[in-house]
């Protein structure tokens, strides 16, 4: 499993005076996956990226990318970095066709290929009929369309993307995952940050930081068992025998814990380690109890905002309580 | 190599390109330049200022002949607007700024000067200008001057006739003498006494005479040798006289004929001063000119080149100024650090699209002299080179300034440093050998000190640039380029 990671950190920090930087990074990120790291704003996503492409020199630790410390990173394993900055870098006095000319000369892209890479892009990131706009004359999505295009035009192995979604609408920020998803089925890698927690379910790993540590990696499944402590069947029910059905469930061992929703009537929910195995086996125990009728039963998938907010209250909880203690 | 090339291209077209969209901004650059040469040239005329003068003159000398060519002397030098006799008035005149400078003429020149003492004519002006003040203390030294030799050329008129008198006097009396000596005279006793002391009086004025020295002195001959001589004639016809008067002059005769060798050349001498002119006695000094170039160019060509240097390397500049900064505050360089680009084909790409960039207007702007007539004397192929290497030089100046900056303001300032640094020190104005040693290197290390030179030499002397010029720019453009490398090189692969 060592050998697939093209991304490796180990206990980096980058101090940049007070409590600001990161602290003890240690990340993995598998070759051919989607990581996105999430986490509040100034939490340390982007400069964990910048220290991944060597534009920051950590202060303790080490970083592997493609096997290499970035700092001495050669022509060769640049060429296979694609990077996304935050900020639009590209020049508002050149047209989008032009701005994709320059990145393409940057990244040696012979003139013969790079006509038909960019004719592709553009149809891509659909701006094949604003081609010849200035990127003074683009909207905040096109500007990010266009970056993104840039830092495909090398068809880079390790795509950094920082924030590549952020400010720009639903629509086209589904448009985005449905590219990310795509380059990872070519078998590229993927390291994405966001603010979006709700993009975490598009994502193979997930990061959360926080005051510029990480929190943990997980699996976008992985955080939802994190939050929840296990996943979730709920059920509806008569309103006038929802505490009887609550304590039905309660008394069985595969169920962990049971709420009663307070905002809808007759609404509950269930606490167990896997829902899809779970359900075969909660919804028969109605039968045996007329005065209970139930009335739907699925597995619940609460928003990634949800969880996210779950997982820092926990996160909060467990800090206070071992402030407390100590 | 080939994707090398390929990089290099990259900020060389996108440079371009970005050049090429903002019409604008070409066009001030090659307007505007034009239109202030052409200002220049046709507005700076390089004469003396107009010095608006009021003439105080004593109540002697009111309506006469004598203060008409005063006049005439002055208005060569000063614009006279009042003539007065009221010192008051006119100096109040001065102080509300209403003239530039007032003239006293002093009363009783001649008897101060038989009193031995100067003169004085005061120039009175109210300046804080120190180039106004060299003009008026100058103006005022020459006319003083030309007045001095006017006073000189009347006494010179005077002592040619006396001259002319003591010539003859003196041919009389060789006349006198040679009869004597040779014992044929007619002449009584008494009558050879008076010519020999009217003799000696003309000849103690002659011999007092100033004026006798500096000719004598002016053509060769020994003044002293010329006054013993005088004085040795004045004692023979003195000794001559008493005899006469005695009746002993059969004993002077070894004297009489020394005395009358003695008048015959003291005739060449006197004779001689009688026939020069007047304004040659009074200024035996004179100049002539001789410009081995020919005839000197008018102002506005003379100055084209340095302003044609003055606006390449403020252009140059203020883009490698620019430049660097602008990628900076883009971000551009973030993108930048990652790609697999160096910072020299950064910086080559670069060069590379300003120099032709600049290299166009150039052009243009030389396109547009021509048609104003300014002369292109030297080679084209030399003009190429040399304007080549003072842009590489002036962008690197731009760049090192583009490297220090955080933002474009202060690029854009520091921009405007230079442009003034070039101005004092360059030697566009002022030349820099007029500053002190420790400030001279300061044009030392301006690129338009040489592209002023080279410029001059190739354009209106059609010769080569001294080596200094190609190895001035060569060092500046390879010092710079060097300077900001070090300097990008720590910020281009690191955010700082």
């Amino acid at each position: 499993m060592q050998a697939s990671n093209i991304i490796e950190m180990r206990d980096v920090d980058l101090k940049f005076g007070g409590d600001a930087g990161v602290f003890d990074l240690n990340i993995d990120v598998p070759q051919g996956s989607i990581f996105a790291m999430i986490g509040p704003s100034g939490s340390g996503k982007t400069t964990t990226a910048r220290l991944m492409v060597g534009l920051y020199k950590p202060d303790r630790g080490t970083i592997r990318v493609m096997g290499c410390e970035p700092a001495r990173f050669k022509p060769h394993h640049r060429e296979r970095i694609g990077y996304m900055p935050q900020q639009f870098v590209l020049y508002p006095n050149l047209t989008v066709e032009e701005n994709l000319q320059f990145v393409a000369s940057l990244y040696g892209v012979s003139f013969r290929r790079r006509k038909k890479r960019i004719a592709e892009l553009l149809d891509f990131v659909e701006l094949s009929d604003a081609r010849r706009r200035l990127g003074s004359q683009l909207s905040g999505g096109m500007k990010r369309r266009l970056e993104l295009a840039g830092s495909l035009l090398h068809e880079p192995t390790l795509l950094f993307a920082d924030e590549p979604t952020a400010g720009i609408d639903p629509v086209l920020r589904g448009k985005f995952w449905d590219a990310f998803r795509d380059l990872r089925s070519q078998g590229r890698t993927l390291f994405v940050t966001t603010q979006y927690v709700g993009e975490a379910a598009y994502c193979d790993l997930v990061g959360v930081m926080r005051d510029g540590r990480l929190l943990f990696i997980d699996t976008p499944d992985g955080l939802r068992r994190r939050a929840l402590g296990g996943e979730v069947v709920q059920l509806s029910v008569d309103p006038s025998s929802v505490r009887a059905a609550a304590r039905i469930l309660y008394e069985h061992p595969i169920v962990n814990d049971v709420h009663i929703s307070r905002g809808e009537p007759g609404l509950l929910q269930a606490y167990v380690e896997e829902a899809s195995s779970a359900l075969p086996v909660l919804i028969p125990l109605f039968d045996s109890h007329p005065d209970v009728t139930l009335r739907q039963a699925e597995e619940f998938r609460p928003p990634f905002d949800d969880i996210f907010i779950m997982l820092m209250e926990k996160i909060d909880g467990a800090e206070k309580a071992r402030q407390r203690d100590g | 190599m080939g994707k090398g090339f390929i990089r290099f291209f990259a900020f060389f077209s996108k440079e371009i390109n970005e050049i090429r969209r903002q019409p604008k901004l070409v066009l001030s650059l090659i307007l505007g330049p034009f239109l202030i040469l052409l200002l220049f040239g046709a507005g700076y005329q390089g004469e003396r200022p107009l010095l608006r003068t009021v003439l105080v003159v004593p109540e002697s000398l009111v309506d006469t002949p004598v203060l008409e060519q005063m006049t005439t002397a002055i208005e060569a030098n000063f614009q006279i607007a009042e003539v007065t006799t009221d010192r008051t008035v006119a100096v109040d005149q001065l102080v509300r700024g209403d003239i530039e400078v007032v003239e006293i003429i002093p009363d009783n020149i001649e008897e101060t000067v038989l009193a031995g003492q100067q003169a004085q004519v005061e120039f009175k002006y109210n300046e804080i200008n120190p180039l106004t003040e060299q003009w008026i203390q100058y103006l005022g030294y020459a006319q003083v001057t030309e007045l001095n030799k006017a006073i000189l050329r009347g006494e010179a008129d005077q002592l040619k006739q006396e001259a002319t008198q003591t010539n003859q006097e003196l041919a009389d009396a060789r006349l006198q003498l040679d009869a004597l000596q040779q014992g044929t005279s007619s002449a009584d006793a008494q009558e050879v006494a008076t010519t020999a002391r009217e003799l000696n009086q003309a000849l103690g004025i002659l011999a007092a005479s100033p004026v006798l020295a500096g000719q004598l002195a002016a053509s060769g001959d020994d003044p002293e040798q010329t006054r013993r001589e005088i004085e040795a004639l004045r004692e023979d016809l003195t000794a001559i006289e008493q005899a006469a008067a005695s009746g002993n002059l059969a004993e002077q005769q070894e004297r009489i004929e020394r005395a009358s060798q003695r008048i015959g050349e003291l005739e060449q001498v006197t004779g001689k001063l009688s026939a020069l002119p007047s304004e040659v006695i009074v200024s035996p000094l004179n100049q002539t000119y001789e410009n081995l170039y020919g005839v000197a160019q008018n102002f506005m060509f003379y100055y084209a080149p340095g302003v044609l240097a003055l606006i390449v390397q403020h252009i140059a500049v203020t883009l490698g100024a620019l430049s660097l900064v602008r990628e900076r505050l883009l971000g551009a360089i973030e993108f930048y650090g990652v790609a697999p680009v160096t910072l020299t084909q950064v910086l080559a790409g670069k060069y590379m699209a300003y120099t032709l960039f600049i290299g166009l207007i150039l052009t243009v702007l030389m396109g547009l002299m021509l048609a104003l007539g300014v002369p292109f004397e030297g080679d084209v192929w030399l003009f190429v080179g040399l304007s080549a290497l003072f842009v590489l030089a002036s962008l690197g100046v731009g760049f090192l300034i583009s490297a220090v900056s955080s933002s474009d303001s202060q690029a854009i300032q520091l921009s405007m440093l230079v442009l003034l640094l070039s101005i004092f020190f360059s030697g566009f104005f002022l030349p820099l050998d007029n500053f002190s040693p420790y400030v001279q290197p300061v044009g030392y290390i301006i690129p338009q000190t040489y592209g002023i030179q080279g410029f001059q030499d190739v354009l209106l002397r059609g010769r080569v640039p001294d080596e200094i010029i190609w190895g001035a720019l060569g060092a500046i453009a390879v010092v710079s380029f060097v300077v900001v490398h070090v300097v990008w090189r720590r910020q281009f692969r690191r955010i700082t």
